[in-house]
């Protein structure tokens, strides 16, 4: 019965915010300009550390506030200096509609080849098992073309596409909405399990 | 007085909300719960009129929050908002709601909406506006369609209400849309 974890998966750990120590590391990964949008959706330039700690201060105060977002870092066990190569962030959350946006920012390149697949299914694990939500949105740019096929891969389903409604590398693109319900994750893992 | 034509339409004008007047309207609106549900995914609430204009002080320098005032008696029925912008693409999302009864289905939010995107891409440059509606509220959807936007998708069950689960429909109109819907008006 008690006899999962959520914070701990084969190649990966989740953990809080660790200002100082993660700051100049996320700052680095806002190089990638599609990594960016994660921490400023409207910022098209590299953040700088200070920028980036700001970023956390607000960040920190808004998850004290309420209960209606989570932010997990990611980090590699295999990492000696555990650096942060990502997040997981549930936000938005809809209590009475038991909805949710999922974000889902992947800066270290390793980790995106090799473990995104275990990145989605711990923020699956802690939407639907942990939270009880029901469904689950997350919006991509068309560029984007890696990310919205591990969606997929993941057993997201494409719900909208928005034309022309995102601008980047010299041309307008959709932005995709993806979206998963809790039967569908269930019934992915049951697959998955047999 | 001064008439600013690219605000006003054939049967509303729209004028800058005034956070005091907006608290005001907003604490008679929100009291009709029918309404609500049709605005927002959240349980229907009631808040403080100070809290309220606190609010709208803070979004009205991020949100191009407008009043619906018929043209007839300058009457306030309702508002309309450009948010969320994203001026690199050129989008913005739009939200109106019709608080005033008895003005609700007779034209007075498809002609406002009409106001708002002709707006959006004659004076903000815009090229595009988005919306998301309940499945629930088919009035709206024609009303939308009638003012020229097109469904793009749906957020599947994302709306718990009435004892089932709703999707929220996502529509838009692009500038490109917008100009050949003009262009066959003229014809």
């Amino acid at each position: 019965m008690n006899n999962t974890q959520l914070f701990i998966s084969e190649h990966l750990k989740l953990t809080p915010i660790d200002v100082e120590k993660d700051a100049p590391v996320e700052a680095g990964l806002t190089l990638d300009l599609d990594y960016v949008r994660h921490l400023q959706p409207d910022m098209r330039r590299p953040l700088s550390v200070f920028e980036v700690k700001a970023y956390y201060t607000e960040l920190l105060k808004e998850l004290k506030k309420g209960q209606n977002q989570y932010h997990f870092v990611i980090r590699r066990r295999d990492d000696p200096e555990e650096r942060v190569a990502g997040f997981i962030r549930i936000r938005w959350i809809e209590w009475a509609n038991a909805h949710a946006f999922l974000q889902i920012a992947i800066g270290d390149p390793e980790v995106r080849e090799q473990y995104a697949m275990e990145v989605i299914e711990l923020a699956l694990q802690y939407a639907f098992g942990e939270l009880n939500l029901y469904a689950l949105t997350c919006t991509i740019p068309g560029h984007e073309e890696q990310s919205w096929r591990l969606l997929e891969q993941a057993g997201f389903v494409r719900e909208a596409t928005q034309r022309e409604a995102v601008y980047g590398k010299g041309q307008y693109w959709a932005l995709y909405t993806y979206g998963i319900l809790k039967p569908e994750w269930e019934a992915n893992r049951k697959e998955v399990q047999a | 007085m001064i008439i600013n034509k690219e605000l006003q339409g054939e049967l509303v004008c729209l004028k800058p909300l005034e956070p005091e007047q907006g608290a005001a309207l907003f604490k008679i609106w929100d009291r009709d719960a029918v309404y609500m549900r049709f605005l927002d995914s959240e349980p229907p609430n009631l808040w403080v009129e100070s809290e309220s204009k606190a609010f709208l002080e803070e979004m009205v320098p991020k949100i191009y929050f407008f009043t619906i005032n018929t043209r007839e008696d300058e009457k306030p029925i309702g508002s309309i908002s450009l948010g969320g912008f994203d001026w690199i693409a050129g989008n913005a999302e739009v939200g109106i709601g019709i608080g005033e009864e008895e003005y609700r289905g007779r034209g007075y939010g498809t002609d406002a909406m009409r106001v708002i995107v002709r707006y959006a891409f004659r004076v903000l440059n815009l090229r595009r506006v988005s919306l998301g509606v309940f499945e629930y509220n088919p009035r709206a959807i024609r009303s939308y369609e009638k003012a020229g936007f097109t469904e793009e998708g749906r957020l599947r069950q994302y709306v718990n209400r009435f004892g089932r689960r709703w999707d929220v429909v996502l529509m838009g109109i692009l500038r490109s849309d917008w100009e050949k819907l003009r262009k066959e008006e003229q014809e």
